[in-house]
């Protein structure tokens, strides 16, 4: 390379982009017009009723309760309240929200398990509601548990486990650049398998979101056909050869090894068997799946190949050419697709269990696209440890008037992360799904967060939507404060395990408990009959 | 299994014997070493898995390949109790092969290097598969993964042309664990107890994955088919071949940044206002820098663990230079990387590279906790515990008017976390004449910096050695045999992929690493160990 690169190139157009040159970032420019030639399958036109779906989206780093919190006033019924300017995006769907304030993770407290990082500890109980198990690495860096796991599974995997059997993908777990390689595992996934059987440690397994939207498609299309009957079984019937041989090599190989290494050798036969079940399941159902055209278009953009390409050190001629991180990430674009695939699984009954990661705890992603006035860091995390007065691990002090400016930025974040919500309520109640009902209508949709007041790094308090009547089971339109005017502490408010088994009550799944068995019963008062 | 003691200077002549001068007797070589421990079965890695498919098709273009992140620990991605399962990692392997198959079955004949329309498909594909076979799972099939195979092959030959049935068969191999592990078997019976001498094979596969990241090239492969790596010296020998190979070079850089944390460099960002001068080229530069210093350190230049530390050069391009304030000669073209010489009152080796001081940093200002925490925890393997809740709750917030030193005064008086940074910020505060992304500054915004430090030399003794600046700092690392310790175990754990190297080896290794043992050399120890040509076997041994 004889090419004379020199300090004057144009400089990075963004201010800080931490996360821009991931392994396996995406490009670009991915168009989907395939979506366009979606014909999904017509509910209404089957027999059965249409079934309940559970999504989850997620959005990091707290909230600004003052401006998240629903006004009204005080005795009032629970139909009778406004939405606050960050929930102001929700309001053409208000009558399909049940607002929730004063959500606790009461599970996080010490007497549960051990104390990692307060990012592990929030992201990890956020679904699981358990204490934390520590791996054989320990701690780390600021406490990070570096191969540590929840303690059970979370609520969406629970789910899956009970009804995930009827579709082809168990559950769904999409991300937006939720992989960043400076940060540490905990904070990074929400999602949890069970515990696993043969690790000493007990640890759940833990669920990684694909955050490249070609890769959801990819998984989305390995489980629908298209062609004839024939050719469809003909594919199956290779895949089926090829999956029960690889599982005769497991159980080879497992023969001649000790326990130890049985169990790993084990967890990988676990997930071929999942697959060859469900080969099994198509070869018994042969047809046509309903999403026709999903198969029609894969899009590549280059790129996000020539990202895919470089290995640890990049192409200076690109760097020099194109200023900055040319694996562009394009959060919005990139979390649009994956919204839409998203809802696309689930209205093609793919899965019936789906969840939208933004990002990570500690987000490092700077929503530029926002008029956001601080003059700091615009990292999402680390305004959080800007923007208070309080005292949080190692923020530098502001004066009042930064903080309020920088509380404002986080409330037009915040607001953002409503704005893509609604536009996921939108397009969900559009889908008609006979009966009068559409898909949101089917659906119970919740949105949650890893911290309640970002500022305070804090759980308690954590604000929490839910959408959807899950088929008519939970009346909507309503907003319940189990706070008022008290501080947010341990204790004050409604421990999360509750609203969880009220969840897997409207799923068919009996019992009291959820994660922390000490936390007993559903939400009283939330779904009628359900106690 | 004793070891017996000998002069250091007998033990260099040892190691330096094992270059296969005729003039040493090798058997006289203390070969033992502690007992070989047990060594997690490991899963490729992604890049250990893209290196091998690219291997065992050369000439190929691949399909693009992906898969979710190997999960990083303790910096390296390749440890065996993190490598967990997981449902979408399984379909990508399933959806890799599939494609991977289809791509290279397009021309059977050119594959398999005959014409099964010619000559029946048994006799054709037998030979191709059972080199692929022993290729792909670095080692010779057994009769019975012979007869399976051609089995799977000729399945359904009614209603699947042949091309298409042997896609089935390579998908069927790349699927099969005993081309996603490494396995370790060894030869003959397990007594309780006893270690199991590894097949030459799983030596062969040991050295390749450890030395190029991939499957014994033919070289390795024919010296293993013959059986002949139970020897020492053979596994020596190949060893010191592999290590000329450029993608030896590779992986061993690799394991420096790994043990460094500077392999994320090139993706580092900065504060803008903080730092106008950082952007994306200048951290690729920088790494690149350190790439450049490693590889002509450990390679041409026979380096040794105190060079890395203490050179008094590094390598750099033109805008490095302008960078670092090094004065670039006029006649050489700037996008060149020559080596320059270092102000050894300022820099000093690895320490002092802008990769690790730029990592080792906020994005707005220097984090002297973390560099401290770096040599304490990476350098010397001395570990403290974080901070507990009750101490957290007394964090006041930072006057970042104040130079770091003067920030962190608390540290210094309250004995609760003084019982930490003690042994942390003297490490750590010395950096300060490098800001955030690795500059010199002689003072920070005007304030004068105090660049004293200290090292305890023994743990717990309470003997600290006073230094002042990075250089005298690594003069003081570079004699304690501590920090080779822990080098070593570091390695251990990218050579075997385990989280707890055994003490006992460590020990060992010790005393065949001095501060002027060449790294190459160490390698050839390494190897040359009892461990690396055998094994314990693990719980429950069949």
């Amino acid at each position: 390379m004889s090419k004379k690169a020199n300090m004057t190139q144009r400089l990075i157009p963004r201010k800080l982009s931490r996360r821009a040159l991931l392994k396996g970032a995406l490009g670009v420019g991915i168009a989907l017009p395939w979506l366009e030639l979606m014909r999904p399958r017509s509910i209404r036109a089957q027999s059965v009723a249409a079934p309940k779906r559970f999504g989850i989206f997620f959005s990091p780093c707290g909230t600004i309760p003052e401006n998240w919190r629903p006004i009204q006033a005080p005795r009032a019924e629970p139909t009778d309240f406004q939405l606050s300017p960050i929930l102001e995006p929700l309001e053409p769907f208000k009558q399909d929200l049940v607002v929730l304030r004063g959500m606790n993770f009461e599970s996080s407290q010490n007497k549960y398990g051990p104390i990692a990082n307060v990012h592990d500890q929030g992201m990890t109980h956020m679904l699981t509601a358990i204490g934390l198990v520590k791996g054989p690495a320990g701690a780390g860096r600021a406490n990070h548990f570096l191969d540590g796991s929840a303690g059970g599974p979370s609520i969406d995997q629970h789910i899956a486990a009970a009804i995930g059997g009827q579709t082809l993908l168990p559950s769904l777990e999409l991300g937006v650049e939720s992989t960043d390689t400076f940060l540490e595992t905990l904070v990074t996934h929400m999602c949890y398998g069970p515990v696993d059987p043969n690790d000493k440690y007990k640890r759940a397994v833990p669920i990684q979101p694909v955050d490249d939207p070609v890769q959801i498609y990819a998984r989305l299309t390995g489980s629908t056909q298209a062609g004839t009957t024939e050719q469809i079984l003909a594919a199956l019937q290779k895949r089926k050869s090829v999956l029960d041989f690889v599982s005769d090599d497991y159980d080879d190989l497992k023969r001649q090894l000790g326990n130890d290494d049985r169990a790993k050798l084990d967890q990988h036969l676990t997930n071929v068997r999942d697959i060859e079940t469900r080969v099994t399941k198509l070869m018994a159902n042969p047809t046509s799946s309903a999403c026709e055209g999903i198969t029609a278009v894969r899009p590549v953009s280059p790129q996000r190949q020539q990202c895919l390409r470089d290995q640890d050190l990049r192409n200076e001629d690109v760097i020099a050419t194109q200023g900055a991180n040319f694996c562009v990430t394009n959060f919005r674009e990139i979390g649009q697709m994956q919204m839409d695939l998203m809802i696309l699984a689930l209205q093609c009954d793919l899965t019936r269990v789906a969840s939208l990661q933004w990002s990570t705890a500690e987000s490092t992603v700077i929503h530029e696209w926002l008029p956001l006035q601080y003059i700091g860091t615009k990292e999402h995390h680390m305004m959080t440890h800007n923007e208070s007065v309080d005292v949080s691990m190692m923020a530098a002090k502001v004066d009042q008037e930064t903080a309020m400016t920088i509380r404002s930025d986080l409330t037009k974040v915040n607001t953002w992360y409503a704005q893509q919500y609604a536009y996921m309520l939108g397009k969900l109640k559009a889908i008609d799904e006979g009966d009068g009902k559409s898909l949101l209508d089917n659906m119970l949709f919740l949105w949650t967060n890893e911290l309640g007041e970002g500022g305070k790094h804090t759980y308690v308090n954590v604000p929490m939507v839910l959408a959807g009547s899950c088929g008519g089971q939970l009346p909507t339109g309503r907003y319940f404060d189990y706070l008022g005017n008290a501080t947010p502490a341990y204790g004050m408010g409604m421990a999360h395990n509750k609203l969880f088994v009220s969840i897997q009550r409207m799923f068919g799944i009996e019992g009291d408990t959820f994660g922390e068995p000490d936390f007993k019963g559903p939400i009283p008062n939330l779904i009628p009959g359900v106690v | 299994m004793a070891t017996t003691r000998r002069s250091v200077a007998a033990t260099l002549g040892a190691l330096l014997c094992a270059v296969g001068s005729l003039a040493c007797n090798p058997e006289r070589i203390d070969e033992n070493g502690p007992p070989p421990q047990t060594v997690p079965i490991r899963r490729l890695t992604n890049a250990e898995y893209k290196a091998t498919v690219g291997d065992l098709f050369p000439g190929y273009t691949l399909p693009e390949i992906i898969f979710v992140p190997d999960a990083k620990v303790l910096g390296f991605l390749n440890l065996s109790s993190s490598q967990t399962g997981s449902l979408v990692r399984m379909e990508q392997y399933e959806s890799a092969a599939q494609s991977i198959a289809q791509v290279v079955t397009a021309d059977p004949t050119t594959l398999t290097g005959c014409d099964a329309a010619a000559q029946d498909e048994a006799t054709c594909v037998g030979p191709f598969l059972a080199d692929l076979g022993k290729r792909a799972y670095r080692r010779p099939l057994t009769s019975a993964e012979q007869d399976g195979l051609m089995a799977l092959l000729a399945r359904d030959q009614e209603n699947i042309a042949y091309p298409g049935r042997l896609a089935l068969v390579i998908q069927a191999m790349l699927m099969s664990p005993k081309f996603l592990f490494r396995p370790e078997i060894g030869i003959g019976p397990r007594p309780p107890g006893q270690v199991v001498p590894l097949t030459s094979w799983e030596v062969a596969a040991r050295l390749s994955y450890f030395l190029t990241g991939s499957i014994p090239d033919a070289e390795l492969a024919g010296a293993a088919d013959a059986g002949l790596l139970t020897s020492r010296d053979e596994v020596i020998k190949q060893a010191r071949r592999l290590l000329t190979l450029p993608r030896a070079q590779t992986q061993l850089v690799k394991f420096h940044t790994m043990w460094l944390g500077t392999d994320t460099t090139s993706s580092l960002a900065k504060d803008m206002n903080a730092y106008p001068k950082f952007n994306a080229l200048l951290a690729f530069y920088m790494a690149k820098e350190t790439d450049q210093f490693l590889r002509k350190t450990l390679f041409d230049n026979g380096g040794t663990f105190a060079e890395l530390l203490l050179a008094d050069h590094t390598y750099v391009n033109g805008p490095l230079a302008d960078f670092y304030g090094v004065p670039w000669p006029d006649e050489v073209d700037r996008s060149t990387w020559i080596r320059v010489p270092l102000d050894s009152n300022q820099r000093m080796g690895l320490l002092t590279q802008g990769s690790l001081l730029a990592t080792m940093a906020k994005q707005d200002r220097t984090d002297p906790v973390r560099r401290g925490k770096f040599i304490y925890n990476q350098i010397l393997c001395r570990n403290v515990p974080p901070p507990s809740p009750e101490i957290v709750a007394m964090f006041k917030p930072l006057d970042l008017s104040k130079t770091a030193r003067d920030q962190f005064t608390e540290h210094r008086t309250n004995a609760a976390c003084n019982n930490c940074h003690q042994y942390l910020d003297p490490l750590g505060l010395p950096f300060e004449h490098f800001d955030g992304i690795g500059e010199w500054r002689d003072t920070d915004r005007g304030m004068p910096i105090d660049a004293s430090g200290a090292i305890e030399a023994t743990e717990g003794a309470g003997d600290f050695h006073p230094f002042d600046g990075i250089p005298g700092m690594a003069k003081l690392l570079a004699d304690m045999p501590e920090a080779r310790a822990c080098y070593i175990k570091e390695w251990t754990r990218f050579v075997d992929g385990t989280l707890d190297p055994s003490a006992s080896y460590i020990d060992w290794m010790k005393t065949r690493f001095s501060r002027n043992t060449r790294i190459v050399d160490l390698v050839a120890a390494v190897v040359g160990s009892d461990s690396f040509r055998y094994f314990a076997p693990g719980d429950g041994a069949p």
